[in-house]
């Protein structure tokens, strides 16, 4: 039987306009939520596949509100334990691939990367899936390799922060602004912590953080997002649903009390003088992400050049500082918010000079505050720069892990355009305005060490 | 009409079978990626890769440039020049008014030194390159070069480099460099306590570096985005057509490496120890580069690697340990492996590292070892194509290193090309036994070390082993 032109042609212009379709349509870059606690960002023309599990929960979620480096430590121990769903170590879960974790204060993430072009791709998710489900119920290791593996965090260790001359002041800096809170200590803990550093302690933190509820799946390529389903559904169904506990640390934020405090370090390995001047103070907000959006324009601001900027008036203006060294406001926690100021000052200007000059010059940008028409050209930047990265599916998953690491809710991802554009200079004047709230603050001041 | 039957019956076929294969099949179907090499109107030369897919345009720019190798006393400029027409500004607005301008535009504009060329990039959304462009021809062409500017900088680099000749892992470093490349004219580039040629640099020098290397004849310039190759053409020419079109081209240094074979001992009070291991070596990163860039993964590069497993995993002595090889000079590289060890597993952990570069030059690597390495080469290479700034990198190394600008066609099929036969030929031509150690530690003891130093200024005493 043979075809009528008329079909033809219409099969012909069909396929033309999907060809056309598929040549011309831009890579899909917003994510999919596959399942509950499964997001997938597709990206066709990727020649990776990512898989990342991220638990909502780091060393500030140690036990009696103490963050001793424990989360870290379980970190190493899943990706170096041979467990029955793989005997190899997870660090080299593939061997064309690529895998590593990290660990911070709030969250622990997993990362797997492996070429899509794998014969194997559904098989080798499954068998992700099918690893980290198991992890959700425990992990196995040997104790030597429970020993050595704390042998290499003490490592770390060093690497880090022994060898840095920043380290320890950082450390006394962060203790003295958030007293008596995991938020306050080091991530990977000390010589000392990491010396006692048990596989117990880890079990104990993986059956009371490591559980569906409480972690994410986010992966991206081109993945087949039914198959995706299908496999996620088999490993993760059936698992424990049952909420993990409240997080300590979020309902009791640091004791506050108004000190202040220098601190100095001189270090030959340090190459110019620093001061920084950083405040924790009492902060309470309505909505979260107002705020947010808030502090992100002004960091723009504080980061920026521009008239009024720390840099136009401390380097520029008057001649005080030779370069800024980073200004911040950021909302700490519910209840805390911090803002930071740092520079260099110029050779014949004093480290008290310009600790005095950056103490007023935050004063006074918080009364003078900030202007409407340089908000709207900062939000304009935001905005660009936003709708540019909703274009490109490798900026997606970042994007949506960082979203969610800071527990905020996923519905409300796509509203951040809407919630930028809304903030008016009053927010940020309002937010200027807070910082004057009396709290705890930090002098820091690094030099080089010079030797006769 | 049983002609036409068929030829449409075969173009629905061709057409379907587009459109069913899955899209990593289409895109390993395509035959390159349509880069195209040839001069502008104004005589640049100027590659250009269409990328339909992308939201932003790079233009990634170097031009040759050995001019400071010839005026040692004014060394710093190589990293001052630059440093100083980017942040200066141009005689109409100044360099604070330029970055904001920029960031309002959404573009990032960087220029910075190589070893033997300056390079830079120019990367933003298409819609506003020839804004952008005007910015960086008034940059290049009516700098500010405001001596204050220049005073800071100078000041943060020479503070920088007292402060690296505390620090442990850049004192291996430099030691290791000093050694190799002795009292020859480009040990100046790892002389730094010689702070005078970073202070003794004026706007003047900086003006007449521009003059002498930011020329036509000299230039390439790779655009990479959706931009088309003849509104790429005319950027160009409008950004960089007002350059002089002739460079002072200055030769190349010549440069003879040494070949100390000895163990070196730097002895400090560090929490952690540095073993940094090599020799000087000619193992190219262009036709030998794939098979270079298998060997030393193979060696140290990842968390499969073998002094990974050696030194981390069976030892617990480091959180990590490296292989890799760095250019020296034109044509001569610096082969070495380093890892940052527990004080008290410095000599265990010197011993299994020299057992294991035994090994590896002894046996060589396997299929096993290398096949999924290529793998991941294939992947990686072709994600860092799709992207504009990343694809603009490439293709400028590519001629840097006197490659064909398509070279970026042929990758997967020379990667495929490479057998452990092949990378095991090059390990035994370019790889010996002839090691010189460097270790940062504590306390010698142990280490059976030919010299023994407190300083990095005291490693000239090291006499050479003959």
């Amino acid at each position: 039987m043979g075809l009528s032109r008329a079909v033809v042609m219409a099969t012909v212009s069909a396929c033309l306009a999907i060809l056309a379709f598929v040549l011309v349509q831009p890579a899909q870059a917003l994510e999919r939520l596959v399942r509950d606690r499964v997001f997938l960002v597709p990206d066709p023309k990727a020649q990776s596949i990512n898989f990342q599990m991220l638990v909502l929960a780091g060393c500030a979620d140690e036990a009696g509100n103490d963050c001793k480096g424990i989360a870290h430590y379980l970190e190493h121990l899943v990706l170096v334990g041979r467990n029955a769903e793989n005997r190899e170590s997870a660090m080299r879960f593939f061997s064309d691939g690529n895998s590593n974790g990290y660990t911070t204060s709030r969250v622990t993430g997993y990362t797997h990367q492996f070429p899509a072009a794998a014969p194997d791709v559904a098989d080798r998710l499954d068998r992700l899936f099918g690893f980290y489900a198991a992890r959700l119920k425990g992990f196995e290791i040997s104790p030597e390799d429970a020993v050595r593996e704390r042998n290499v965090v003490m490592q770390e260790y060093n690497w880090r922060y022994g060898s840095s001359p920043y380290a320890a002041t950082g450390r006394e800096v962060s203790r003295f602004l958030y007293p008596d809170h995991p938020l306050g200590q080091p991530v990977i803990g000390s010589p000392e912590l990491i010396s006692a550093f048990s596989v117990e302690a880890s079990r104990a933190f993986l059956e009371r953080w490591y559980k569906l509820s409480n972690v994410y799946f986010i992966l991206s390529g081109p993945v087949d997002e039914a198959q995706l389903r299908t496999i996620a559904d088999r490993h993760l169904n059936g698992l424990e649903m049952s909420p993990p506990p409240a997080r300590e640390w979020v309902r009791t934020p640091p004791r506050l009390a108004q000190e202040q405090r220098s601190f100095r370090h001189e270090d030959r390995r340090i190459a110019e003088t620093t001061v920084t001047i950083s405040r924790a103070i009492p902060f309470n907000d309505s909505d979260r992400l107002k705020t947010l959006a808030a502090t992100l324009v002004l960091n723009e601001f504080l980061r920026s050049k521009l008239k009024g900027s720390p840099h136009s008036v401390l380097v520029e203006q008057d001649g005080i500082a030779s370069g800024m060294r980073g200004a911040s406001v950021r909302r700490f926690m519910d209840g805390v918010l911090t803002t930071s100021i740092g520079a260099t000052p110029e050779p014949e200007i004093s480290v008290e000079r310009l600790t005095t000059a950056m103490q007023s010059y935050m004063d006074q940008l918080s009364e003078r505050g900030l202007d409407e028409a340089t908000v709207e050209r900062l939000k304009r930047r935001f905005a660009q720069s936003y709708e540019r990265s909703l274009a490109d599916p490798q900026r997606a998953p970042g994007r949506l892990i960082d979203w969610l690491g800071e527990n905020l809710p996923y519905e409300r991802l796509k509203d951040t355009p809407a919630i930028v554009a809304a903030v008016t200079a009053a927010d940020i004047n309002a937010l200027l305005k807070a910082q004057n709230t009396p709290g705890r603050q930090a002098t820091v001041v690094f030099a080089p060490k010079v030797t006769q | 009409m049983i002609r036409f039957r068929l030829a449409l019956h075969v173009f629905l076929l061709v057409l379907l079978s587009m459109l069913v294969l899955p899209p990593q099949a289409v895109y390993a179907q395509q035959q390159g990626y349509g880069i195209t090499d040839a001069r502008t109107a104004g005589g640049i030369r100027l590659v250009h890769i269409l990328l339909k897919d992308e939201n932003t345009q790079s233009i990634a720019v170097a031009w040759s440039d050995r001019h400071v190798l010839h005026n040692i006393p004014k060394l710093g400029l190589q990293s001052l020049a630059p440093t100083l027409l980017m942040t200066g500004g141009s005689t109409s607005l100044d360099g604070g008014a330029i970055e904001e301008d920029l960031k309002d535009l959404g573009v990032q504009i960087s220029l910075r030194r190589g070893p033997s060329y300056t390079q830079g990039e120019m990367i933003g959304p298409p819609s506003v390159m020839n804004d952008s462009a005007r910015i960086l021809r008034m940059v290049l062409m009516e700098p500010r070069l405001p001596p204050k500017s220049l005073e800071r900088s100078k000041r943060l680099m020479v503070n920088g480099v007292v402060a690296a000749r505390e620090r442990t892992e850049s004192i291996a470093s430099l030691a290791f460099a000093q050694l190799l490349i002795g009292d020859q004219p480009l040990a100046a580039l790892y002389e730094l306590e010689t702070l005078s040629r970073i202070n003794d640099v004026t706007p003047a020098d900086v003006d007449s570096w521009r003059k002498a290397v930011l020329a036509r004849s000299n230039l390439r310039v790779v655009a990479a985005g959706p931009m088309s190759r003849a509104d790429a053409e005319k950027l160009v020419d409008e950004t960089f057509g007002g350059l002089p079109q002739e460079a002072e081209i200055k030769s190349n240094l010549p440069f003879a490496p040494r070949r100390p074979r000895m163990t070196v001992v730097i002895e400090r009070p560090v929490e952690q120890s540095v073993i940094l291991m090599g020799h000087p070596t000619t193992w190219n990163s262009t036709g030998e580069g794939l098979a270079r860039n298998l060997a030393m993964t193979v060696l140290g590069g990842g968390s499969s690697s073998r002094l990974f497993v050696a030194i981390r995993e069976k030892m617990g002595a480091a959180y990590g340990a490296q292989a890799g090889v760095s250019l020296l000079a034109r044509g001569q590289y610096r082969f070495s492996i380093q890892s940052s060890v527990a004080n008290d597993k410095v000599v265990a952990a010197l011993e299994t590292m020299r057992q294991e570069l035994k090994r590896f030059r002894e046996e060589g690597v396997t299929a096993a070892e290398i096949d999924p390495i290529k793998k991941r080469m294939i992947a990686g290479r072709a994600d860092a194509m799709r992207k504009a700034p990343s694809a603009a990198s490439i293709i400028r190394g590519d001629l840097l290193n006197d490659q064909p600008a398509d070279n970026a066609d042929s990758f997967v099929t020379r990667v495929e090309a490479v057998t452990a036969g092949s990378v095991n030929e090059l390990i035994k031509r370019h790889l010996s036994d002839d090691m010189l150690t460097v270790i940062v530690t504590p306390s010698a003891a142990g280490l059976a070390a030919d010299c023994v130093v407190t300083s990095l200024d005291a490693i000239k005493t090291c006499q050479m082993k003959p």
